[in-house]
């Protein structure tokens, strides 16, 4: 094994040190981006005025006493589908619009090519049609 | 403009129609009360094996590799045979998902529909030839894959699978992304041929950009295929998803994502060969010995299982490490064998699985040789296969990727490899020892098959049999998907 | 007059990488996670912008706005699964007792 190891290893170890030294760089810049983050943390830790407790954690420490807090509202779950649906149907169509520009230069592929991920589309729309996720009842 | 010929998307109909099948099951799962869960399986194997016979038939493969799409994607025999390892995994995980979809009360249309979808992305992956191509394929994988370990979603324990999946997951596809951007920027260039080509004139202007690149761009790689020190992802995943995605993503990912990450250092990267080789050793040497390590400890069969494909993960990284012919085919033939072996593996873990997670347990598996002889024995063949014992063809995998690292000159990382497989001997034998020499107790779960796990075990068995007693075809199928080396 | 060239976007687009990165491992709470995992994609589109303006080359902005497109998807995965965390626990903080072990 060690003799092994001799034979293969050695030979190539400084190929290995130099090709490794061109690394040295990425290694530095983790190094300095560790310490400068353990140094910022450490930093906040020591100047930071400590907390005494149960006021540092109401919304406004302003003499008036909150009646409720704002997490008691909840919005409706559907907000959240709604803008789901919407965003990924709105940056989808981020597609449309090089094709619209270039319409006449990419022609019938271009045009093949549109109409496919468009039907892509709708049946994403009828899926989601269909689970009842667009109805606000 | 470059000029677009039509006809070359009938070069992709077997991806098309696997999509098509797919957004097809997903809306028919969705109208009323969905579809039911044999049907929805028997469409989505029809589908699957449609697209394997398109395989074959419509993407010819000739000797030099074609290039489609304005260079998008690539015909040759390393995207068709790892096509073909997927679509056989795919068409396994249907087979043995069946009482699991059944019994969940959830839409049955939905899980299949993903699963065929994943099946997609993967089968782009492997033909993607352009660093965008690549990554929107896997991106394809990778965000159905998320909602597949969570699709039971009621429970606690699948759903935090799903969200530790999906925010590891993110974050290795952000690295990766990261990294591919600072190559762009390197070189200038996407495709991976040009990429290769202009990499070394771009070492030397971009100084810090390509090292940089490469190595983010290997380390979410690695993140995909579950190599130590990238896979604290992996157990916990692999516990909580259901079974049968975890078959999925133990086989058909893993491959998928071996698949990318060989294509990407050996035709995208070879003026580094001498530093990734490096940090595969490196690597490889960890998985091996960290994943069978820590799978000693496991007393569950599931979590023993993701560490033995952690494990598995590194053996196939030596063959990678070897960059010879050799090599290369031997990791291809590996991932095949490989991928009947884990599906067969985790097939049993659902025969003895209930509700509430019983049945995970070594110690169930108490006694099954006298409950359930046949049963016990293709265990038996599972557990020979995983530790590299002959007449299996995880020893023929195993021998050949050995092989090549030693060839290569890497013998050390070999000689951990063999060491290693001693250990694994220890836990794989723990379930034979249970199976064949304690007595069943009352709380014991009865094994509960249907006629699509038997077909999927016995499948798993007769293809992990065929790969070792007769390896010869296939080894000749895994050199037909050799790349090119530089 | 500071003339700003590529290498300042590319230090700034390290830096919101880096601030997407110290936030998904420090922050518990998964709609900062999401809103980390965005920004680091959204520094990765910074850089393919600024080198395809350095190269001239259109292939990197195509390659932004398919990344614009993957990160959309993904916030709706990521979505959907906390309201799914939601629903079981009601909490979005993902470091409550877990089942599984880390």
């Amino acid at each position: 094994m060690i003799l092994a190891f001799r034979s293969y290893a050695l030979p190539i170890l400084p190929a290995i040190c130099s090709r490794v030294l061109g690394y040295l760089p990425i290694l530095v810049f983790c190094v300095v981006a560790v310490l400068f983050l353990a140094g910022t943390l450490l930093a906040a830790r020591l100047l930071r005025h400590a907390g005494s407790g149960a006021t540092d954690r109401e919304p406004y420490e302003c003499g008036n006493e909150p009646e409720s807090f704002a997490h008691d509202h909840r919005f409706s779950i559907r907000y959240y589908l709604l803008a789901v649906l919407f965003v990924i149907f709105d940056v989808e169509t981020v597609f449309l619009f090089p094709w619209a520009v270039m319409f006449d230069q990419l022609a019938l592929f271009g045009f093949i090519e549109m109409m496919v991920f468009l039907t892509i589309l709708v049946v994403g729309y009828v899926y989601v049609w269909n689970r009842g996720a667009l109805s606000w009842a | 403009m470059p000029a677009f010929d039509l006809r070359e998307f009938l070069l992709l109909a077997p991806e098309i129609l696997l999509a098509i099948g797919g957004l097809a099951l997903l809306l028919a799962g969705s109208v009323g009360r969905g579809v039911p869960g044999r049907v929805a399986a028997s469409l989505s194997l029809f589908f699957l094996v449609a697209t394997a016979l398109l395989v074959l038939t419509v993407e010819e493969v000739g000797p030099e590799p074609r290039l489609i799409l304005g260079s998008s994607f690539v015909l040759d025999g390393f995207a068709r045979f790892f096509k073909l390892v997927i679509l056989a995994g795919t068409a396994l995980t249907v087979l043995i998902s069946v009482r699991f979809v059944d019994d969940g009360a959830y839409r049955a249309g939905e899980y299949h529909a993903l699963l065929l979808l994943a099946t997609t992305g993967m089968m782009f992956m492997v033909g993607g030839f352009n660093l965008v191509s690549i990554w929107i394929a896997l991106e394809l994988m990778a965000l159905s894959s998320y909602i597949l370990a969570g699709y039971f979603k009621r429970e606690t324990r699948s759903n935090e699978a799903a969200l530790k999946y999906f925010v590891l997951g993110a974050l290795s596809s952000a690295i990766l992304l990261y990294g591919a951007s600072l190559l762009y920027g390197a070189t200038g260039e996407l495709r991976l041929d040009l990429l290769a080509a202009a990499l070394p004139e771009a070492m030397v202007t971009g100084r810090l950009l390509v090292p940089t690149g490469w190595l983010m761009l290997s380390v979410g790689l690695l993140f995909k295929v579950a190599a130590v020190p990238f896979h604290v992802w992996t157990p916990d995943v692999y516990v909580g998803a259901p079974t049968p995605v975890t078959a999925y993503l133990a086989a058909a990912s893993k491959t998928a994502s071996f698949a990318i990450l060989v294509r990407i250092f050996v035709q995208g990267l070879p003026t580094l060969l001498p530093d990734w080789q490096i940090v595969i050793a490196a690597v490889a040497s960890v998985t091996m010995i960290w994943g069978n390590l820590a799978a000693l400890t496991q007393t569950n069969v599931k979590r023993m299982l993701a560490y033995s494909s952690i494990a598995h993960a590194g053996y196939v990284l030596l063959g990678l490490l070897a960059a010879s012919v050799i090599g290369l085919w031997s990791v291809a033939f590996y991932l095949l064998a490989y991928t009947f072996i884990t599906l067969g593996a985790f097939a049993m873990v659902v025969v003895l699985e209930r509700r509430e997670y019983a049945g995970e347990e070594v110690s169930d598996y108490a006694g099954l040789a006298r409950r359930a002889p046949w049963l016990a024995a293709a265990m038996l063949v599972f557990l020979l296969a995983l530790t590299g014992i002959p007449p299996t063809g995880g020893f023929v995998g195993k021998v050949y990727l050995f092989a090549a690292a030693v060839e290569a000159g890497w013998t050390w990382v070999a000689v951990i490899g063999v060491l290693t497989s001693a250990i694994s001997l220890y836990y794989y034998f723990s379930i034979a020892v249970q199976m064949y020499l304690k007595e069943s107790t009352r709380d014991t779960p009865e094994p509960l098959g249907s006629p699509a796990l038997t077909a999927a075990i016995a499948t798993c068995v007769v293809a992990t049999l065929v790969l070792g007693l007769f390896p010869g075809p296939f080894i000749e199928f895994a050199q037909a998907a050799g790349l090119p080396l530089p | 007059m500071l003339e700003i060239t590529t290498n300042h976007y590319l230090v700034l687009g390290f830096i919101l990488f880096a601030i997407g990165l110290v936030g998904l491992v420090v922050r518990r709470n998964l709609i900062v996670v999401l809103m980390s995992i965005e920004l680091m994609l959204n520094s990765v589109n910074l850089n393919l912008i600024a080198f395809s303006h350095q190269l001239a080359d259109l292939a990197g902005q195509v390659f932004a706005v398919f990344t614009i497109t993957v990160a959309a998807g993904e916030a709706a995965v990521g979505l959907g699964i906390l309201l799914a965390l939601y629903r079981l626990r009601g909490t979005t903080e993902i470091d409550v007792p877990s089942e599984l072990r880390g």
